[in-house]
């Protein structure tokens, strides 16, 4: 294999530790190189591997590393298992195994590389006009189009480390640390402001790290970078790209394993330049690189891009890289200028006394390859005043060409934020016409290209934004430093068709010029519409090495003014962002209560319950129904405690307290007085219920509030919003957490108790269903309320958390010589499903009104408002009412049909399953069903439809299947 | 109606004791001071005095007792916990206010030490910098995706701050600041090793905004 580029003796390649070499694997063979190599300087490097890492998109071309500092898709590789990889930016590491992407075969011989000669087949959009007919054909052929779609293997089993996210603040933000942004960030920084400066390189410098400078410049660069690392008011985000720019200056951001959310009072778009391709037949070549790319490879890396180099320049920017070229000890066959008349005469008189060729006002129009694909030779041609060629052709031999036509601001954060770009036709450049609010731009991306006038308008850009940051800055920073824009980097004609194509405009998606034309003459003749069918533009890129000449390309196509087309949206990422990091702390905890390791250490196994873990049931997982049926026989027949401290609570204070119940709940609360109870239910604007209560009023400005689990925070907001709207006084206080609650149920409960030091008489007679007491019990104070949830005898003892778990172990130990066990949610949902208690939410809907669940005489229409009183005024003038019933499976068999379930009626859908177990008191399955109107008959049988239920019948009951009459609860 | 224990201080329970354990309690020593220390001060008394119908404002300082002032004219009162003996109930609650009682029945952590206030860029999405947050100030917020009141109480003109939530999130903030112990050392501490930081000069590191790694 014959390979142009080659590595250089130090001192070139100032990145490297060449006292450490690093072996790794590149496509099963291995590689040595340095340490602080990326993946592309260490393939481009090794003598034997070849000059590029990547095969293009569509037709597997071999592509050469176009922009290396990973913001093109040439580069992407799969790194130790993980996909589309940036190599310019991944530094190798020993042992590291890295493969070329999008290969059929290997990297060199590649057989997807015979789609090129079927390029006329194979015009944007072909897809859609080719694989519809015969009908039906089209799975045929998504399977082999989806073959060739998609970059890398994804391994789902592969363990991936946690990305860190970190939400960062300050008055200035920096985007870019190059020299324009460096100053930007020490002027905003020495005049008071917290700064981040983001830079997606590993050093600070940007791109004049690797340009040519004078000595004087070196050090000033040199003394820059150790400020800005050394300021305490300065945090710097290395290797670490910013990907959007939302409203309010939040901008998102990538690192190693880290997500960053920074949100900045003022941001400085410091974001530099991309330098742009010229368009000419082959220009894909291998070998074939832009000047920056070409100074980075040389100056960082200390690799020599080949032997003989042809360059093509229409600035200054040419002629130094010819100059670090020949130091390199590169053969410089001409430099081709496109220009009529060159302004860098010093720098032309530097290159003709080493002997290097200028040949003045002409380009190259197409480029040749060798046997191995790389580029050979060029064609150069003179050009008129309009950029046309003239047909007096040459070749020049090489074996690598340098080009450098102009340059494209990197505007797409800015755009992201409400930032708006023109083609400036007296530059020939797209340029930034208006930034976002609370913004400001320095250095090359706002046409500052000179070392110095780029520090002066960082210097200014900081300045402004520290001003506009800090009020106290304003009148102490003085004027701000003005620096003038340079316009002579563009040259505006940079498209060279060839009769016989592939003049590649988009090197991501493999889109020449032809395929803009025929986009044109298919009617698509607006740039977004040419964008979506052609995808120019739309590949990792992300236009930054396609907008301008997809611009030109088009207005040529189109007939259009330049001036007056824009560019297509930019939107949010900037470039690809690591899905690891994305989903960074997006997992919410979950709540454990106080009692969680008891649970634990008595083999509770434990499941998810809305944001809570909580007991499912006790014992062996496997054996998960008997051990549920011993927990809902002991409960019914003994005694049982269990953990239900993630209800909901509250502790209302103030003179008001009625007033909020009375707006938030249906019910009447004229009379409640202290030291009763209340059920109440809470509706929302629809009249449907949403959540209900137990209302214990402890004083006269002190009410207890019992609410459900799910909806707690939900109560929690309409209460302080009806707080608000009413002007209440009132001040609520959220206990769920803060107060935990143990039930003890069973008809052995009341004889546990007994066994307690207590100051709380829990006879019958004193303590009746639905009361509540306060008192001590075995030394800790607590409010008790009579409950029946289970259906059973019931003590809700309601603790502060601090004291649950003691409170807890005395009512175990009370409990030892009555059998007591704890039972968990599985067994609890049985009890209560066979006392037909509903839990809101699951068997009722949006629209169930108080009505449909037996309230209808507890809804409080007198009352002159609460919330949804209205809307259960409309619901009761319709004909058709819901309503919720239990019903039983009558054929005795135990298998259960699922929730939701749909249910019929003399062929009628009327209604669904909201709830059903099999109950091992009743022997038989159970459960609730949500009917769409209440006239049909109690005692009727219904059907369950569908497949596997299938006929099904089920008798509708009109109370509870177990006591019905109420009476259990009692004794 | 408010019925006291009458020999409760041994029930009680802080809902990190599982995870953090009592033997630090008379430990002087501190993982790191220059890293991010941790005490778990659940177990002391506490009280959040909300206001329905302030007559007027009290001070802050009561009989040994830093007073706060939080939303909605609330006032929350801690202990001094440099004190050789801490108080066993919270002072008596004045006229026009009520005690809530959520507040001392959740988890209370002291953050101190040079790393204190990184743990907000961690998980908080507000700006809680030095700069803006400063000593004696008190808020409601976000904390790793759990609702927390946050006081800045500076020790020896370091940041230090105090954390108030619900004891269902204890286990939760318990792992992701074990986590945070890895990133920037220190750890859990018991509340003499508090005191000696109290009485300590700061180390000589300080954090800046200007932290380069997590």
């Amino acid at each position: 294999m014959t390979s142009a580029m080659h590595r250089l003796p130090a001192p070139w390649g100032r990145r490297l530790n060449r006292k450490q070499p690093v072996r790794f694997e590149f496509c099963g063979k291995t590689v040595t190189a340095y340490d602080g190599d990326t993946v592309t300087s260490a393939i481009l490097g090794a003598p034997d591997q070849p000059d590029y890492l990547a095969r293009s998109f569509k037709y597997h071309r071999p592509r050469s590393v176009l922009l290396g500092n990973g913001s093109d898709a040439n580069q992407y590789v799969q790194a130790d298992g993980i996909p589309n990889i940036s190599a310019d930016d991944l530094l190798i590491t020993v042992g590291m195994k890295v493969s070329a992407q999008n290969v059929f075969g290997s990297l060199t011989k590649d057989k997807g590389a015979a789609l090129n000669a079927l390029t006329r087949f194979l015009p944007p959009g072909f897809y859609y006009d080719a694989f519809f007919r015969p009908k039906g054909i089209w799975p045929f052929w998504e399977k082999i189009i989806r073959q060739f779609a998609g970059l890398g293997v994804l391994n789902p089993d592969m363990p991936h480390e946690p990305s860190e996210k970190l939400h960062l603040f300050c008055e200035v933000a920096v985007i870019g640390g190059g020299i324009s942004g460096m100053s930007a960030a020490l002027r905003a920084a020495d005049l008071g402001c917290d700064v981040v400066l983001i830079e997606q390189d590993s050093m600070l410098g940007g791109m004049s790290n690797d340009a040519l400078l004078t000595d004087e410049e070196m050090q000033r660069l040199s003394e820059m970078r150790a400020r800005v690392e050394k300021h305490q008011k300065i945090e710097v985000l290395l290797r670490t790209f910013c990907a959007g720019w939302f409203e309010g200056n939040l901008l998102t951001a990538h690192g190693k394993s880290v997500y960053y959310h920074v949100r900045a009072d003022q941001v400085i778009a410091a974001t530099g330049v991309c330098e742009q391709p010229l368009v000419f037949r082959n220009n894909d070549l291998p070998g074939i690189l832009l000047s920056s790319t070409a100074n980075r490879l040389l100056n960082s890396y200390g690799i020599c891009p080949g032997r003989k180099a042809v360059i093509q320049t229409a600035n200054r920017f040419g002629y130094e890289t010819a100059l670090l070229l020949q130091k390199a000890g590169c053969q410089i066959g001409a430099i081709v200028d496109m220009r009529a008349v060159p302004e860098d005469q010093k720098l032309i008189e530097d290159c003709r006394a080493l002997g290097i060729e200028i040949i003045i006002g002409a380009s190259v129009t197409e480029a040749q390859k060798n046997a191995s694909g790389s580029v050979a030779g060029v064609t150069i041609d003179r050009i008129n005043a309009n950029g046309s060629p003239q047909n007096e052709a040459q070749t020049l031999s090489c074996d690598t060409f340098i080009t450098s036509v102009g340059f494209t601001p990197l505007m797409q954060l800015l755009c992201h934020s409400g930032g708006e770009v023109i083609y400036d036709l007296e530059s020939g450049s797209l340029k930034v016409s208006k930034t976002p609010e609370n913004c400001w731009m320095c250095g090359t991306v706002n046409q500052r290209f000179s070392f110095s006038s780029a520090i002066l308008d960082g210097m200014s850009a900081g300045a402004q934004a520290a001003s506009k940051a800090l009020p106290e800055v304003a009148n102490t920073s003085g004027p701000a430093a003005i620096s003038d824009a340079e316009t002579n980097i563009n040259f505006p004609f940079t498209i060279f068709q060839h009769a016989k194509g592939k003049e590649f405009v988009d090197f991501d998606e493999d889109q020449t010029v032809k395929d803009i034309q025929q986009a044109v003459s298919a009617g698509f003749s607006h740039m977004e519409l040419m964008k979506r069918f052609t995808t120019v533009g739309m590949g990792p890129s992300q236009g930054r090495t396609t907008a301008l000449n997809a611009l030109r390309v088009f207005a040529a196509a189109a007939n259009m003014d330049l001036s007056k087309l824009r560019i297509t949206t930019q939107r949010p990422p900037f470039r690809p962002e690591p899905f690891a990091n994305i989903a960074a702390d997006t997992l919410l905890p979950q709540r454990r209560t106080v009692l969680h390791d008891w649970h634990l250490k008595n083999q509770a196994v434990m499941m998810p319950a809305g944001n809570w873990l909580r007991p499912a049931f006790y014992g062996d997982r496997n054996d998960e129904a008997k051990r549920v049926e011993d927990e809902v026989k002991l409960v019914r027949k003994g005694v049982g405690l269990i953990d239900a401290s993630t209800h909901g609570g509250f502790r209302l204070f103030g003179p008001d307290c009625l007033k909020l119940l009375s707006v938030a709940y249906i019910n009447d609360f004229d009379g409640f007085e202290v030291g009763q109870t209340k059920s109440a239910l809470m509706t929302d604007e629809l009249g449907a219920i949403v959540d209900d209560c137990f209302a214990c009023r402890l004083d006269e400005g002190d009410i207890y509030l019992a609410t459900s689990s799910g909806a707690s925070a939900v109560t929690n907001r309409r209460l302080r919003k009806l707080i608000i709207e009413h002007g209440l006084n009132v001040q609520i206080s959220e206990l769920s957490g803060g107060y935990s609650v143990l039930n003890l149920a069973g008809p052995l409960a009341r004889t546990c108790v007994a066994d307690l030091e207590t100051s709380i008489d829990f006879t019958e007679n004193s303590f009746p269903l639905h009361a509540f007491r306060e008192g001590i019990v075995a030394g800790i104070p607590v409010l008790i309320i009579r409950g029946n949830f289970v259906g059973e005898v019931t003590y809700e003892f309601h603790v502060e958390t601090s004291y649950a778990a003691s409170l807890w172990n005395a009512l175990m130990k009370a409990g030892e010589p009555h059998g007591i066990k704890p039972f968990g949610i599985l067994s609890q949902r049985i009890l209560r499903l066979e006392k037909a208690h509903i839990l809101i939410g699951q068997d009722t809907d949006h629209e169930t009104p108080p009505d449909a669940i037996g309230w209808a005489d507890r809804v409080a229409v007198n009352k002159p408002y609460f919330l949804g009183k209205s809307a259960i005024e409309l619901t009761r003038t319709k004909p058709v009412m819901k309503c919720v019933r239990p019903f039983e499976r009558m054929d005795g068999e135990s298998r259960v049909p699922e929730e939701n379930r749909l249910l019929i009626q003399d062929g009628k859908m009327i209604g669904r399953i909201t709830s059903a177990a099999f109950s091992p008191t009743l022997g038989k399955v159970i459960g609730l069903a949500l009917l769409d109107d209440r006239d049909i008959a109690t005692g009727s049988n219904v059907e369950i439809w569908g497949d596997e239920f299938a006929g099904t019948q089920l008798r509708l009951l009109d109370a509870a299947p177990y006591d019905a009459e109420n009476t259990v609860q009692l004794q | 109606m408010t019925i006291q224990a009458q020999t409760t201080e041994n029930l009680k329970m802080s809902p990190l004791n599982s995870f953090i354990g009592d033997d630090l309690a008379d430990s002087t020593s501190i993982a790191a001071p220059d890293g991010l220390n941790v005490l778990d001060a659940s177990a002391y008394p506490r009280a959040r005095h909300l206001a329905v119908s302030p007559l007027e404002q009290s001070g802050t300082q009561i009989a040994g007792w830093t007073c706060f002032s939080s939303a909605r004219g609330s006032k929350i009162l801690l202990p001094d916990l440099s004190a050789n003996s801490l108080p066993n109930d919270a002072p008596s609650v004045p006229d026009g206010y009520v005690s809530d009682p959520a507040f001392r029945n959740g988890y209370w952590i002291v953050l101190f030490g040079s790393a204190a206030s990184a743990v907000f860029k961690h998980g908080c999405e507000i700006d809680l910098r030095p700069s803006r947050f400063t000593s004696e100030a008190c808020l409601q917020t976000v904390l790793f995706h759990t609702s927390v009141t946050i006081i800045r109480h500076d020790l020896q003109g370091q940041p230090a701050f105090h954390l108030f939530g619900c004891s269902s999130f204890a286990h939760h903030i318990h792992t992701r600041l074990s986590h945070l112990h890895s990133l920037y050392g220190g750890g859990f501490t018991g509340l003499e090793a508090l005191r000696h930081a109290m009485k300590s000069p700061p180390a000589n590191t300080s954090v800046s905004n200007n932290s380069k790694e997590v």
